[in-house]
């Protein structure tokens, strides 16, 4: 099994702390439309959603098997699914085949962007993780496929049905 | 589009609504400085537009109102509270100077957008909302949310734009049937509440300002912005006072203030509720709370989304009944079925209107049904008692449509109490006519005196000196006789004039405590390149105090406003310990009298002296 960035959307608070250490981390500066991890919110406020890649463990992801180019492959050492941007040409086929809704496209350089996990060799910590102050993420092991993952907007939908217990 | 960075972004847009004209201006770096942004520098645009007026009065309806939307150095930085932002206009409700802070996601927001502030001049002829997405900018109709509650405009301006993270700011039924005190709400639970601002709003036709920014926010020295950052980060993790704060919002105050007399019951009769342990924070966590909410960057998350369970509004979704809400829809109505509370705390934010006001307003009119001021024809044959939330509902109703005796309340109770007569001023419970919010006088009497003295009329929150009239060290290392009047006025504008600056950054009022006045001047410079100290920090909030000052009385304001309703002075309560008080008027006019003495103004006249204002570089002001 293979890790990723695991997400607990009954703890996110919606504060969007992960969103300012991934774009600071990318930066240094508070930048949320280039930030890997996005927090969406549902139903008048009460559920927040963290948006973010969890690296398909299938062979070939969504986002791979549609592009043209050949671009993505998997990290050797974490095994995320990453873009080399070389060959890319800005396509967005990629964007628009992750049924989460994960990948982003940046207009300017028109080139996808995702989220590759950042750990280095020195750190095993990842920002977004490190900065969510309610344990919403977590850096685990997932048997993710984003092909038989519901849109975003069911998983509100459940977890509001949850919520509510059948209030 | 030109990002200067150093905390600011470096932009103003301003956008005329009559003319259409929409103009992106360089901020005066120069001249923010002396106001450090924010509240200070919003002030200062409006006495701008004032003095372009020429002298004459300008009316909260007038289109030249400006209403100018603010952001301070830190909003948007990676420091934890920084969602703060404010709307500075002139309120409907009071003819003075307003403005009404919030958090949610809209300040920074405007920032990513590339503004550090916005001005609506002017109004529509037919109903429209501004979109602004960084530098393209569009008024837009609004024909079909025009009606709509705030959370349905929130979602349908969502949907059109096919972005779940745009930024929303709309005003509901209530701001367009020009209720002097509607709101404004931000990102669907965030509200400028006080001081009616969302009539401003509806006033110009402006059913919503949506943003969407793709830039970012930078400061002049990050290495160390970030360092002292994330030290607040743990300190806000590690603070004792704050981790009831996470749990209960400022509901964590209502039976504290309750035991010590401080929570006004039945329209400020009493200062103690029978029911108030009902409504605390920890029965609202373990009744109805099933999510916690935070605002932008921010780790104190005190907001809470909770679920009524049982009981006639079943299935409602609520965001957690905070401390002032509590009060003044609760105990100052005699409410105290919590299910309630809840209901009636949702339905004001989802009218947009404010829940402060409008609990007072009700409390009057009860009052004034009970005493037989009002009949039962005049009150739409509704059964007004305190503790009636079935009825007070549909008083609430009535209010944001303007039917009925609602027409009257939505005008506020210094207005209403003066056109019903009968007495009725003396339990109109208001300053300047802004409703005074949830904590108590004859307990606290300083609190009485910043009421009295506050730059936007009775208001909690431009300083909180309660803490001295309960025993706390003042500055100085003394400690105050609770009852009196002796030292209070010093106390109290130190706490005006500190907080003045505190929001001008702007920092919010649950971080301060914890992370003191001094770290958050450090982020301050870090962020600006500036080199502020404490002593020029407060005097920026004195400038900017007395600033305010000017507008108001510019606006007709005189000396005699800088007073207390009657009810304060002569119906005595039980105020603990055996007790029962009243504030003595002549103890409140040796507060005022200390207080001018202390500000440097005319005692016969309470306005600035030309010293005061020279002093405070603020020669420019005529009054």
């Amino acid at each position: 099994m293979h890790k990723a960035i695991l997400i607990y959307p009954e703890r996110c608070t919606g504060c969007r702390r992960c969103e300012i250490a991934c774009s600071e981390h990318f930066t240094d500066k508070v930048f949320p439309n280039i930030s890997r991890i996005r927090i969406l919110n549902f139903f008048e406020g009460l559920i927040d959603i963290p948006l973010v890649c969890r690296q398909c463990e299938v062979e070939d992801p969504p986002c791979w098997k549609v592009c043209p180019k050949n671009c993505f492959s998997r990290d050797k050492s974490t095994n995320a699914v990453i873009i080399n941007t070389e060959d890319c040409i800005g396509c967005e086929k990629c964007v628009k085949a992750c049924p989460i809704g994960a990948l982003f496209f940046d207009y300017e350089i028109k080139k996808p962007f995702k989220c590759e996990l950042c750990i280095t060799k020195n750190s095993s910590k990842l920002p977004c993780v490190t900065a969510c102050p309610c344990n919403a993420l977590e850096y685990g092991e997932t048997p993710f496929d984003a092909s038989k993952e519901s849109a975003l907007g069911k998983v509100a939908l459940s977890l509001k049905n949850k919520i509510m217990g059948g209030i | 589009m030109r990002n200067i960075g150093k905390g600011f972004i470096g932009n103003i847009l301003e956008i005329d609504l009559s003319s259409q004209k929409i103009e992106i201006k360089p901020i005066n770096l120069e001249e923010v400085k002396q106001y450090i942004g924010g509240k200070g520098y919003a002030t200062k645009l409006l006495w701008d537009y004032m003095v372009a007026k020429k002298g004459s009065r300008l009316d909260a309806f007038d289109e030249n109102n400006p209403l100018i939307f603010a952001t301070g150095p830190l909003t948007g930085t990676s420091f934890p509270p920084s969602a703060r932002a404010c709307v500075v206009s002139i309120s409907p409700l009071t003819g003075i100077y307003d403005d009404s802070h919030m958090g949610g996601s809209f300040g920074p927001e405007m920032k990513f957008a590339g503004y550090d502030f916005i001005i609506i001049k002017g109004s529509l002829e037919q109903p429209g909302y501004i979109w602004i997405c960084d530098d393209k900018i569009e008024i837009r109709k609004a024909i079909d949310l025009w009606g709509k509650d705030v959370y349905r405009t929130d979602e349908l301006i969502k949907q059109k734009h096919n972005d779940k993270r745009i930024q929303v700011a709309s005003i509901g039924p209530a701001g367009e049937n020009l209720v002097k005190y509607a709101s404004i709400t931000f990102s669907l639970h965030h509200h400028a509440g006080r001081g009616g601002l969302g009539a401003v709003m509806g006033k110009k036709k402006l059913k919503a300002i949506a943003v969407k920014g793709t830039g970012y926010i930078d400061v002049n020295n990050y290495v160390d912005f970030k360092e002292l950052s994330m030290d607040c980060a743990k300190t806000i993790e590690k603070d004792l006072s704050l981790a009831t704060m996470k749990k209960y919002g400022t509901a964590r105050s209502i039976s504290l203030s309750n035991n010590l007399y401080l929570f006004p019951t039945r329209n400020y009769q009493e200062a103690h509720f029978e029911h108030a342990n009902k409504l605390d924070g920890e029965k609202q966590k373990n009744q109805l709370w099933v999510q916690t909410k935070a605002c932008f960057g921010c780790s104190i998350h005190c907001n809470h989304m909770g679920i009524i369970r049982e009981g006639v509004y079943k299935g409602t979704i609520f965001k957690g009944i905070e401390y002032e809400v509590a009060d003044l829809l609760g105990a100052n109505c005699g409410v105290g079925d919590l299910n309630a509370v809840a209901y009636l705390s949702m339905l004001c934010d989802k009218l947009g209107l404010d829940a402060l006001s409008t609990g007072s307003s009700i409390a009057w009119a009860i009052e004034c049904y009970q005493k037989g001021i009002l009949d039962k024809k005049d009150v739409d044959n509704l059964d007004l008692k305190f503790g009636n939330y079935i009825d007070i509902n549909k008083l609430i109703h009535k209010i944001a449509y303007r039917q009925g005796l609602g027409n009257l309340l939505a005008e506020g109770v210094k207005r209403a109490s003066k056109k019903v007569g009968k007495g009725s001023e003396d339990f109109a419970m208001h300053v300047k006519g802004l409703e005074l919010p949830g904590w108590g006088i004859r307990s606290a009497p300083s609190m009485g005196l910043n009421y009295a003295t506050t730059d936007r009329g009775g208001c909690h929150q431009r300083a909180w000196p309660i803490s001295y009239d309960l025993g706390a060290k003042t500055p100085e290392g003394e400690v105050l006789d609770r009852f009196g009047p002796e030292g209070k006025a010093k106390v109290t504008k130190y706490q005006q004039d500190v907080t003045a600056a505190l929001y001008s950054l702007i920092a919010c009022d649950f971080s301060t405590g914890t992370l003191g006045t001094s770290r958050l001047i450090n982020l301050l410079n870090l962020a600006t390149g500036w080199e502020y100290d404490e002593n020029e920090f407060i005097k920026t909030g004195e400038r900017i105090w007395n600033l305010s000052r000017a507008i108001n009385f510019k606006n007709g304001m005189t000396k005699n406003d800088d007073t207390l309703p009657k009810r304060i002075f002569k119906d005595k309560i039980s105020v603990g310990l055996g007790l029962e008080k009243n504030l003595p008027e002549e103890n409140f006019i040796k507060m005022l009298n200390d207080y001018y003495k202390e500000r440097g103004w005319d005692p016969e006249t309470g306005k600035p002296t030309q010293t005061k204002l020279n002093e405070l570089g603020l020669d420019f002001c005529e009054i």
